[in-house]
């Protein structure tokens, strides 16, 4: 698998309510909570804020 | 002497840099790496060039271990011309008859090494992430940087970009009903034999008609599982493939997910609305 998915994403999607939970922030684009194993998460988007893209110019605008 | 013999034994000569120049750009196998195969034309100049270099190093090295390579009479051989009245044909026969072995052996070990070059130069650069940090190194693949968000690695976005726990991926499908908005998080994607985005996958896919956009200002419902946006709809499955050839549109968000110290219990900002 190529795709960036780290351990804590992971585990989120391995619990069915918790994948719901992030699902919601991630088509709001919003940061947020995850609440997984008993554990809370901080969902952060905008990561990307400045980003120059491989193929030129700032594709975080284009988006 | 054929047309058709010059031609392979340019082809044989120039097969080390081409093996270097692909052993390089497609990366160990089994890696999850960037590859970046030109289209053939390409390949084959950048082998020309990357032959002369590997042939003058080679010839060099092989001549200290005590081997002396009839370099004329392998230009004669390529060019096949063997001067007024074949004069030097005699030569080129005897050389080629009589050190056989020794020519199979220096190109062979020439192809070999030339492949572990390769992908020792692809290891080097993935490793020290010379491609994050140079342009020079980069490899012609820009799908692979974005979707797997080490576009944000790059030298040029330090301190703009911060840790990418996964990428979020939204792409418009046509279908004979109408448009959707197919999302998902970036699991896995291929390329075709040309080196071109084939297919992503993606994991935990839903998607919803385009046609169901919201209004401009339109208020949004509550964030969180007690109020989850109505117009999506999960896909069954474990992982949806997309084919690159079927998206009209495609937006990536690249998003952390880190672990709140502390104890669990009541989340934060959990019952506010906001504006669409």
């Amino acid at each position: 698998m190529k795709g960036r998915i780290s351990k804590t994403l992971e585990s989120i999607l391995l619990d069915p309510a918790a994948r719901r939970e992030l699902r919601e922030h991630l088509i709001r684009g919003r940061d947020g909570w995850v609440r997984a194993n008993g554990k809370t998460y901080r969902v952060q988007m905008d990561v990307t804020s400045k980003v120059k893209s491989p193929i030129g110019g700032r594709f975080a605008e284009a988006g | 002497m054929s047309f058709a013999f010059p031609a392979l034994l340019a082809f044989l000569l120039v097969l080390p840099g081409i093996i270097l120049r692909y052993s390089y750009a497609r990366g160990p196998w089994g890696w999850a790496s960037p590859t970046s195969l030109r289209r053939v034309s390409e390949e084959l100049a950048y082998g020309v060039a990357f032959a002369l270099v590997l042939h003058a190093v080679w010839l060099l090295l092989v001549r200290r271990l005590g081997f002396q390579p009839d370099v004329d009479s392998m230009f004669l051989l390529l060019i096949g011309n063997f001067g007024e009245g074949q004069r030097h044909l005699d030569r080129v026969l005897a050389s080629v008859s009589g050190y056989y072995p020794w020519v199979a052996g220096y190109l062979v070990s020439l192809y070999s090494a030339s492949a572990v070059a390769g992908n020792l130069g692809h290891r080097a650069v993935r490793r020290l992430k010379l491609d994050h940090l140079t342009k020079t190194f980069r490899f012609d693949n820009y799908w692979y940087y974005m979707l797997t968000g080490e576009v944000l690695d790059f030298r040029e976005n330090a301190g703009e970009g911060r840790r990418v726990d996964g990428v979020y991926l939204s792409a418009v499908v046509d279908h004979a009903s109408g448009s959707y908005l197919y999302r998902g998080i970036v699991s896995d994607f291929t390329f075709d034999r040309d080196g071109a985005l084939d297919t992503i996958v993606i994991a935990d896919a839903h998607r919803r008609r385009l046609v169901d956009d919201r209004e401009e200002g339109a208020l949004r419902s509550a964030v969180g599982p007690s109020a989850p946006d109505e117009r999506y709809y999960e896909i069954r499955g474990d992982f949806l493939v997309l084919r690159y050839s079927e998206l009209r549109t495609l937006n990536l968000d690249y998003f952390a997910v880190t672990l709140e110290e502390g104890p669990a219990g009541v989340v934060p900002g959990e019952a506010a609305a906001t504006p669409a």
